[in-house]
């Protein structure tokens, strides 16, 4: 990453250098105007292990999406009545225990694996940022509330945790799930913006805020917040590809998508019940999730570097 | 140093009671009467009141939670309500397969992150380097219970010599294939810490001199690199073993072993709440009790740090 320098370095030593360092004001002036997005953007481009990530994610989202008009199959329509088969030219995951096509079911699962784990995240992400920027701005009791409260969140490991919170709710359905998911992911995203938000605090452009009267709520707002977005969006990112694994295993344990509505998890767990019988029932979703889940992990680590601005 | 004990095991007061206080509210105060909850289907109302008086759900709440309390600091989590037996004694029994089976992953997970990572240090940059690192990618990316069913597929067919289900005590037998994969994590997690970490060290003047007065390169990496790199690595270890010995809840399943994630997933399935918080509780004393154990790892480790 950090080999050379890039280009907003050099601005940076044009700016402070004076005019001793004319040289480096030349490509100062030809990368005038680009934003910060631009430039993270360059620097991701940069990283062939980032690219990967994004070609995972995007592949698995047009799956998600197109996959489901592209088959001639239906999700739930048994083709040939209870038997499998292997996998064929016809069908090249092969057909389940009740002789659905594997890959028909796999592409909804991806529509269902990826929008449970959305949800999840934008859960975890909201709660994360309300959170963390009550405790780092506020402080005091305030603080200790949420910290604590974190802290009693992440002292269990996600997966019961999130089944504790699926049995507290008494039914099943899609939104428990990723509520449950959603509350197990918030506390680490919670530390994070509470950390930048107390640092961010007592940053001179804050002070020049409270200075010129803007109000409490406008400086966390306006002022704050805007500034902790690249930690948010790389732990976003890192949420997505926990809460694919997360509802996999909620699934699998039976207790997050329900039968006969396919998701990776829930195709895993009626493998389970004829194992080791038709390999592959349980290799292609597992396949799958791993795929996706290494996408968002490398497209998280690939935003990581691209925004960070001391990279 | 005993100040710093002292105060540590002062501060888990406030934070048993808090998920005492949590587990208490999430068995009462959700919609539901609980004395429904553990009675059988068919129970009439005589039942109930019975199954009421037997539990003291009449008390008033605040009562209850203070019992529990009390009974629990004596040891007492109650009885368990799909078995009739103590909780107590249901936990101690799931925690020990649970307790091998995260020994055993978290030996494996060191030998094999570890040393991967140690490699990947020793030689930045090349092939080896990179295969490493791509499998340390792979084992955060793999759903653990699938690794663990295409374990079965490859390694256990009916003429091989390892077991693909059950429970047996210290059985290398029945533990090799679970532990490999509940430990795949913790050790692509391990490889890549390690390899950061050491990088790190490796970088210092300290090193360079060790190397330029002639001292042998594997006693670099180990005597100078890995001694001073174990530091993060400690505490990866102290965090992924809470989550090893309570976590295991897929594993345990896949392999069907009788260990403590399992026990905790019957118990909500089956609205056992006595077990359910008082696992809850033995949960939260080993997270803490960990934390503090590695705590006191540091000072061991690295005599700079002294806690007052």
């Amino acid at each position: 990453m950090s080999e050379r320098p890039t280009d907003n370095m050099k601005i940076a030593t044009a700016r402070n250098d004076g005019p001793r360092n004319d040289l480096s004001l030349k490509p100062a002036t030809a990368s005038r105007g680009e934003g910060p997005m631009r430039t993270a953007w360059r620097r991701f481009r940069r990283s062939p292990m980032a690219l990967l990530g994004l070609w995972l994610v995007g592949i698995m989202i047009a799956a998600a999406l197109i996959g489901p008009w592209v088959t001639p199959y239906a999700y739930d329509e048994p083709i040939k009545h209870s038997a499998t088969d292997a996998p064929s030219w016809r069908h090249p995951l092969g057909l389940d225990q009740n002789g659905r096509d594997v890959m028909t079911r796999a592409f909804y699962g991806a529509r269902v694996s990826l929008q449970v784990a959305l949800a999840a995240t934008v859960v975890a992400v909201a709660l994360g940022i309300f959170a963390g920027a009550m405790a780092g701005y506020f402080g005091r009791w305030t603080d200790e509330l949420f910290m604590r409260a974190a802290d009693a969140f992440s002292a269990f490991p996600g997966i019961l945790l999130a089944v504790a919170i699926t049995a507290a709710f008494r039914t099943r359905s899609l939104m428990v799930v990723f509520i449950a998911l959603g509350l197990v992911g918030w506390s680490g995203l919670a530390r994070i913006v509470r950390s930048q938000v107390l640092t961010l605090r007592e940053e001179e452009f804050v002070q020049a805020a409270r200075a010129l009267g803007v109000g409490r709520m406008r400086i966390l707002f306006r002022h704050i917040l805007p500034n902790c977005l690249a930690p948010v969006i790389v732990t976003s990112t890192l949420l997505m590809a926990g809460n694919i694994l997360g509802e996999a295993g909620l699934s699998f344990l039976g207790i997050g998508v329900e039968p006969p509505y396919p998701s990776w998890g829930v195709m895993l767990a009626e493998a389970r019940s004829w194992f080791p019988l038709y390999w592959w029932m349980s290799a292609f979703p597992g396949v799958a999730i791993a795929l996706t889940v290494l996408g968002f992990n490398l497209l998280g680590d690939g935003l990581r570097d691209a925004l960070d601005p001391k990279g | 140093m005993k100040s710093f004990i002292l105060r540590r095991l002062l501060n888990l007061v406030p934070v048993m009671l808090g998920i005492s206080l949590a587990a208490f509210i999430m068995m009462y105060v959700l919609p539901g009467d609980p004395a429904t909850l553990m009675a059988p289907q068919s129970a009439d109302e005589r039942v109930l009141a019975e199954v009421r008086a037997q539990y003291h759900l009449d008390d008033p709440l605040p009562k209850q939670y203070l019992n529990f309390l009390g009974r629990a600091a004596h040891g007492d989590l109650g009885i368990s309500v799909q078995t009739g037996r103590p909780v107590v004694r249901k936990l101690l029994e799931s925690f020990l397969p649970t307790l091998q089976l995260a020994a055993g992953s978290l030996l494996f997970a060191l030998i094999v992150g570890v040393g991967a990572g140690a490699v990947s240090a020793a030689k930045p940059r090349s092939w080896l380097d990179a295969a490493c690192m791509l499998g340390a990618l792979a084992g955060v990316s793999l759903p653990v219970f699938w690794l663990g069913m295409m374990l079965m597929l490859l390694f256990a067919g009916p003429h091989s010599w390892l077991a693909v289900s059950g429970y047996e005590p210290l059985s290398l037998r029945h533990f090799a294939l679970p532990c490999i994969a509940l430990g795949s994590v913790t050790a692509a997690l391990l490889a890549r810490l390690t390899r950061s970490s050491l990088l790190e060290v490796l970088s210092r003047d300290y090193i360079r001199t060790a190397r330029a007065k002639g001292v042998a390169e594997w006693r670099v990496l180990l005597r100078h690199g890995m001694r001073n790199a174990m530091l993060p690595i400690v505490t990866m270890i102290g965090a992924s073993l809470a989550g090893l010995l309570s976590g295991a809840v897929l594993t345990e399943t896949v392999f069907n072993i009788p260990g403590l994630g399992r026990a905790i997933l019957d118990a909500i399935g089956g609205r056992d709440y006595p077990v359910v918080m008082g696992a809850v509780l033995w949960l939260a004393l080993m997270f803490v009790a960990l934390n503090l154990i590695v705590d006191l790892l540091y000072a061991a480790l690295d005599p700079r740090i002294r806690y007052e």
